[in-house]
């Protein structure tokens, strides 16, 4: 069986498989027997080779085969030499593509070598040595001989397939033009014989036809062999050396006198060559383009791609590397070196945003060491005598708006109408404790204070010693619980059935802060075990039960520090919920106490004189907050009085046009 | 020597607040004792401190004969009254409470006092050295709520409009010192983290 090549990557297939095994393209199916269409466009073509060659009157188109043309000079010639030359002729002129300076610069030496001595001996044409022919033909028998190709005496047909099948593209007479003599061992070993008997026809129809003609115009009748080629396929035997037999090969061995008739005909032949190169490209593209299968072409992203780019990118590929390394035909692995993905690279340092970086830096400022404190200079000029004047004015206005309402009972003051919620909810608070369960009075107030704080508390203290209710008295400072027992002394007075003794546990200072009260609430008996006279508290009638602080009646908390507020309000929350905590404040702690009461943490609180007077209102009970209040109201008043006159005087004096007086004089 | 101060303070830190967040047995037998033993110390660090008041100050003004060595005779002897008082009538008894509160109590009241006549005569002058918009408003403030706590307002109470723009007025404090509150609460953190972790060293002096 005759084996296909492939039109795309020029490679040899079996004959019976349909793609090409190494590209997968559609292989080109054998051909058909010629149609009566294509006789006649070969007989046309070989009557127009002849006329053009020959310059010999075009013969009829019927005539050629049967009768031969009459002649001088084609008597001379034998019949078989005729064909052979317009087979040959044919030949080169189907071979369009081959390029016009291959002849000029690569010129093997056995062409030249060929070309000198035919020059030099005929210089005659072919056509007219007639005896040179008959004497060359045993040169040329030798030649066949040697190519083992059939001789006159064979077959006709034999011989003709033969030399039709010796036709190769020029293409390959280059790749068996090396400079070992590589082709003369080719030729030696058979190789040519083996590859003219299974050399198949990689052309098209029309290559055919040109065949075909030339078969016709030489007044060879068409054998059945050549109109129907692919019938019977013949085995596929060494195919490689058989596509590489070239055409030069039978021009090396051509007789002398046939090499001149070669000469003669050259001129003619390469004036023809450039014009039939366009045409042959043209129809070769035809042919290839028509060739390619549809799933190619689809796969093609331009259809102007040539053929010679599809060769090209055909090209067995060979790995230089890796386990396939050598092998052609393989795919080469993707390359992967512009794919590589490399991993993330961690520096060492932390990355941070800019919001981090500024939390950081607010949370490093923190944690520094405070800066150290300024200390103020002690060269400071002392005061002007207009300076001194004014503060002797104030200090003895606000002596007289403090003592004035004391000394003269008719100053009467404004009352406030509208009593805090505060205040009503501590009084309704104190009046809702259980006379039984004694109530904690928590102390932390400094002795500057005191006195704002115990008229204040005096309103609350009174009103729980007259209901009898006991008290638990403590202090988170040293100073507290004596002057809370002073107030609570105070507070009884003369009272007969109201005992400081019996009714009233000094249990002195508690340390810690909010340690120790956080300790307290967990374990009063336990964190406060003796009172201020040494006195275990657990041998106590009232307080002896007293094992936490749900068994207390409400927890008051005196201070002028709203920050200890806020840690008993924490501790006591956290712990016993449910305890009722009120509060008795300074007014400057006031505003600090309030979010509490409006949490709900503390069920009321007094701040301040006015706070007292509001309760000692609501109780009807005069105490040391309605007999000051005049004086404070009065005070407040005078304050603020000063402070609005001493404020715009200074903002006339110190105005930028009474400094601009001042420095100019 | 540092780093052992360090770690005592910052374990002892640790076992304390953790025993304030946890209510467990274990972490309150570990945090009383070292409660009694701050108080101790304290105790004790205030008898150095009075000692170091009385010998390395005032004493050695009477030896070198300072020219105010009256006041530090006035001094030793209110001291040694009152240590003798404490320590044979106790701090429970009445007598001895009324040494102290009638003596510390008029004395830090006088001292109140001062401090109020010294902020009216600074208000006077708050504009003449803050001529700003801040200083205006502080100057406004500081009358408008002197006058509201006075009470002199309490006629508003019948006007429907007046008492709720004072009502409203009454809220501005509680607004400021919810304020207050939170940045006493991060500074008291920022304190107890700076202990905590060393980088605030009150205890090496």
């Amino acid at each position: 069986m005759a084996d296909i090549r492939c039109l795309i990557c020029n490679r040899v297939n079996d004959s019976s498989a349909e793609h090409c095994w190494y590209c997968h393209t559609i292989l080109p199916k054998p051909t058909g027997p010629l149609t009566q269409k294509e006789r006649d466009k070969l007989a046309s073509l070989k009557n127009k080779i002849t006329s053009e060659n020959n310059n010999v009157p075009e013969p009829p188109v019927e005539e050629p085969k049967k009768t031969p043309p009459a002649g001088s000079t084609e008597e001379e010639v034998p019949e078989w030499l005729a064909r052979i030359r317009r087979l040959k002729q044919a030949d080169e002129l189907d071979q369009p593509y081959r390029p016009s300076d291959w002849i000029d610069e690569d010129q093997p030496d056995w062409l030249v070598k060929l070309q000198q001595p035919v020059v030099e001996e005929t210089p005659e044409t072919a056509e007219t040595s007639t005896p040179a022919g008959k004497f060359k033909k045993p040169a040329l028998d030798e030649s066949l001989q040697i190519h083992n190709l059939p001789r006159e005496s064979d077959d006709s047909e034999e011989y003709i397939a033969s030399l039709l099948n010796a036709i190769t593209p020029a293409a390959s007479v280059d790749r068996l033009r090396t400079p070992g003599g590589e082709l003369e061992e080719l030729v030696e070993n058979g190789w040519y014989n083996q590859s003219a008997q299974i050399q198949p026809l990689p052309v098209g129809s029309e290559d055919r036809d040109d065949l075909e003609s030339d078969a016709l115009s030489a007044g060879v009748e068409i054998p059945v062999y050549i109109e129907e080629p692919a019938q019977e396929p013949e085995p596929a035997v060494n195919t490689e050396p058989a596509q590489e037999l070239p055409f030069p090969l039978f021009v090396d061995n051509l007789p002398d006198w046939l090499s001149t008739e070669e000469t003669t005909k050259e001129s003619s032949i390469e004036g023809k060559l450039d014009a039939d190169i366009t045409a042959g490209e043209i129809s070769e593209q035809k042919i290839e383009k028509g060739q390619l299968p549809a799933w190619l072409q689809s796969l093609r992203p331009s259809a102007a791609r040539s053929i010679e780019e599809s060769a090209s990118e055909s090209t067995p590929v060979l790995d230089d590397r890796g386990v396939l390394a050598g092998i052609a035909g393989t795919l080469p692995g993707a390359n992967l070196s512009g794919r590589v993905i490399k991993p993330v690279d961690f520096a060492q340092e932390l990355r941070a945003t800019a919001q981090q970086r500024k939390n950081a830096d607010l949370f490093q400022s923190l944690l520094q060491a405070p800066d150290e404190p300024v200390v103020m200079s002690t060269d400071q000029k002392t005061a002007s005598p207009a300076g001194r004047f004014v503060r002797f004015i104030v200090t003895i206005l606000v002596l007289l708006a403090v003592i004035l309402p004391i000394l003269l009972p008719g100053f009467s003051v404004i009352v406030p109408v509208l009593f805090p919620t505060e205040v009503v909810n501590t009084l309704g608070t104190i009046q809702a404790l259980s006379a039984d369960k004694p109530v904690l009075v928590a102390a932390h107030f400094e002795a500057g204070l005191a006195g704002e704080i115990d008229w204040t508390a005096q309103p609350v203290l009174k009103q729980l010693v007259s209901r009898g209710i006991p008290l638990a008295l403590t202090s988170t400072n040293v100073q507290g619980f004596t002057v809370l027992q002073d107030m609570v002394a105070q507070a009884i007075g003369n009272d007969p059935v109201y005992s400081m003794d019996v009714n009233v546990m000094n249990l002195g200072y508690l340390p810690g802060g909010s340690i120790g009260m956080g300790a307290l609430v967990n374990d009063p008996l336990k964190t406060l075990p003796f009172t201020t006279d040494l006195q275990p508290v657990g041998e106590s009638a009232v307080f002896g039960t007293l094992n936490s602080l749900s068994d207390l009646g409400a927890l008051i908390i005196l201070t002028d520090n709203p920050e200890f507020a806020r840690i008993w309000v924490e501790q006591v929350d956290g712990g016993n919920a449910g305890l009722p905590i009120l509060a008795v404040v300074s007014s400057q702690a006031a505003p600090l106490v309030q979010p509490y009461f409006a949490s709900g943490q503390i069920n009321g609180y007094i701040s301040g004189m006015s706070g007292a007077l509001f309760y000692e209102m609501l109780t009807m009970r005069a105490g040391s907050a309605t007999a000051r209040f005049n004086s404070y109201q009065l005070s407040l008043l005078l304050v603020a009085v000063l402070i609005f006159a001493g404020g715009t005087v200074s903002l006339i004096l110190a105005s930028p046009h009474s400094a601009k007086k001042k420095e100019a004089g | 020597m540092k780093v052992v101060n360090v770690a005592i303070a910052v374990l002892a830190g640790l076992i304390v607040l953790l025993g304030y967040f946890f209510n467990s047995s274990g972490l309150h037998e570990l945090r009383s004792p070292l409660l009694d033993w701050a108080v101790t110390l304290s105790g004790i660090a205030g008898l150095v401190a009075i000692l170091n008041l009385v010998f390395g100050v005032h004493l050695k003004r009477l030896r070198e004969n300072h020219p105010r060595k009256g006041s530090s005779v006035v001094i030793l002897i209110s001291f040694a009254v009152t240590l003798l008082a404490g320590i044979f009538l106790g701090p429970a008894d009445e007598g001895f409470q009324k040494l102290v509160t009638h003596v510390q109590v008029p004395i830090e009241s006088s001292l109140m006092a001062v401090l109020a006549i010294t902020l009216v005569f600074a208000a006077l002058k708050i504009l003449q050295r803050h001529r700003n918009w801040m200083g205006f408003v502080f100057f406004l403030s500081v009358i408008l709520f002197l006058v509201l706590n006075s009470g002199v307002l309490a006629f508003t109470s019948e006007v429907p409009f007046l008492r709720d723009i004072l009502s409203s007025l009454h809220q501005i404090p509680v607004a400021g010192a919810r304020g207050i509150l939170l940045g006493i609460a991060l500074g008291s953190l920022a304190t107890g983290i700076r202990v905590i972790i060393g980088s605030d060293r009150p205890y090496n002096g």
